[in-house]
């Protein structure tokens, strides 16, 4: 009998790639909320995440361990998907006024019930305080591009800026966003 | 928007690094995106720059407001893997009871009381009418669901079938794409495979990177050889071996695999491509379908590609 919760994300992949339904399962139990998460926030639909794993199912075998974590895999599957289908519907969702994402402050944490919700509500405060530390045209894009799904020469249309002018934002608010994030694992460890 | 050959040509020999940032946001337009994954299949460095990037944004998620998916979205995700059928609604149909509203005024008067079994009769009639459409509608309704679950799944497991069908394609047209620029791109440098007795008839060819740091290998005819459709590909050094890659081929014997082994390809002795359907089991002799030696880094030792027959 297979203790599927004691096996790595990644082992847990190559099963569902060997069609493995419990490994699909587990695999669910482990991100269903990160994905929901993220389904709901950027278009309110429920049905989204059912979706986002039957993709996840089909797409099992392309995984690659040497390119990334299964982690980045699954939410980079979860995120393409939603962004397919916003710009399939050709509209946006959430706020566009940089002014809103105020409202992603961090929520009161609460009582704390389990030490995966205090690793998560950590994790949540380093990644608001390394995109506060980007100047705000810079937050701007990665928001738009995450949340709202806009390609580069999209954005570029909705903020009246040239394209290259975007391109650069996006690529410098990545590198200082991946550089922060890096430094501060390092700090952790 | 299509790709004309200079662009392919550009593809073929440039990294895409101002791209990757972009890429890894979803921000890039579907056909930019497309070639930047073509590129990932067999850029070693790009592909690590990129999953180092993509586990940044996948941080990102952790901004959105934490919501708990409902409890039914996990069994309906299971049942649509089995049958593809939404929950059927259960029909239930009450025989209608009989209301008495009697008071102990009316009981008295003779109308009633001589109305009374009437009614009373009227009532068992209509419970046994009842009764037996029940039995009628139950039976009809037992067969439609019955139809409806048979066509569900039928609806539900050609959906499946024809998005496994769907993403065999893109597998394939990626695979296509990725073994055009290897022999698009000059630099890299061809190696003929030997081919066992057992395999009369099946080609293949290496080419790889002029530095050694990725290669990608490609059969041909493979159908003469044996019914199994996947083939492991092993690096051999002083009689030990390393797994690189595991070659799938189609129905028509055709197949190709893009690698990059963790050291040069020039610092292995010998190539070889087993037919065994998963790595490190121990292989035959009668295992070997091709090999080939790898020459020290000097491309002028690379074996001239035979002409095909």
């Amino acid at each position: 009998m297979v203790d599927y919760q004691e096996i790595e994300d990644r082992q847990i992949i190559g099963l569902i790639a060997s069609l493995d339904k419990d490994a699909l399962e587990e695999l669910y139990t482990r991100y269903s909320t990160s994905v929901y998460s993220l389904a709901m926030y950027m278009l309110r639909n429920e049905a989204l995440a059912q979706e986002i794993f039957l993709n996840i199912w089909l797409k099992a075998s392309s995984f690659n361990a040497d390119r990334g974590q299964p982690r980045s895999w699954i939410m980079s599957v979860a995120h393409h998907k939603v962004v397919d289908l916003i710009r399939s519907r050709r509209r946006s969702t959430i706020m566009t006024d940089p002014a809103d994402y105020e409202t992603l402050d961090l929520l009161p944490s609460g009582q704390i019930s389990t030490e995966e919700e205090v690793s998560r509500n950590l994790e949540r405060e380093r990644i608001m305080k390394a995109m506060e530390i980007l100047p705000t045209a810079q937050k701007e894009v990665i928001m738009m591009a995450y949340f709202e799904g806009y390609s580069q020469s999209a954005m570029a249309d909705k903020l009246g800026q040239p394209l290259g002018t975007i391109k650069t934002r996006v690529r410098l608010a990545m590198q200082k966003l991946r550089t922060v994030l890096e430094r501060d694992d390092n700090e952790q460890l | 928007m299509t790709t004309n050959n200079s662009e392919n040509e550009h593809w073929a020999g440039a990294h895409p690094l101002e791209l990757l940032e972009a890429y890894a946001l979803d921000a890039l337009e579907p056909e930019e995106s497309f070639q930047v994954e073509a590129h990932l299949d067999w850029c070693g460095p790009c592909s690590r720059e990129a999953a180092r990037l993509q586990e940044s944004v996948a941080r990102l998620e952790l901004m959105a407001q934490r919501t708990q998916p409902p409890t039914e979205l996990q069994a309906r995700l299971m049942h649509s893997l089995d049958t593809g059928s939404e929950d059927s609604q259960e029909f239930s149909f009450s025989p209608p009871v009989a209301a008495s509203n009697g008071s102990n005024s009316l009981f008295w008067k003779p109308a009633v009381r001589f109305l009374m079994p009437v009614a009373a009769m009227i009532m068992v009639g209509l419970f046994s009418a009842a009764m037996v459409l029940n039995v009628r509608l139950s039976d009809r309704t037992d067969g439609l669901e019955q139809q409806n679950s048979t066509l569900a799944a039928q609806v539900g497991l050609s959906i499946t079938e024809n998005q496994l069908e769907k993403q065999l394609m893109e597998d394939k047209l990626n695979q296509l794409q990725l073994t055009s620029y290897w022999l698009a791109n000059p630099a890299n440098h061809p190696l003929a495979l030997k081919t066992s007795q057992s395999a009369a008839g099946s080609k293949g060819v290496l080419l790889s990177a002029k530095d050694g740091s990725g290669a990608i290998i490609m059969v041909t005819n493979m159908k003469t050889h044996t019914p199994g459709s996947t083939y492991q590909v092993y690096l051999m050094r002083q009689g030990n071996r390393v797994w690189v890659a595991e070659v799938k081929v189609d129905d028509q014997g055709w197949g190709s695999k893009a690698y990059w082994p963790e050291e040069s390809l020039y610092r292995f002795d010998k190539i070889e491509l087993v037919s065994q359907t998963v790595q490190g089991a121990a292989a035959s002799s009668a295992d070997m379908v091709m090999e080939a030696n790898i020459p020290g880094a000097l491309p002028s030792q690379m074996l001239a590609l035979p002409a095909w027959q």
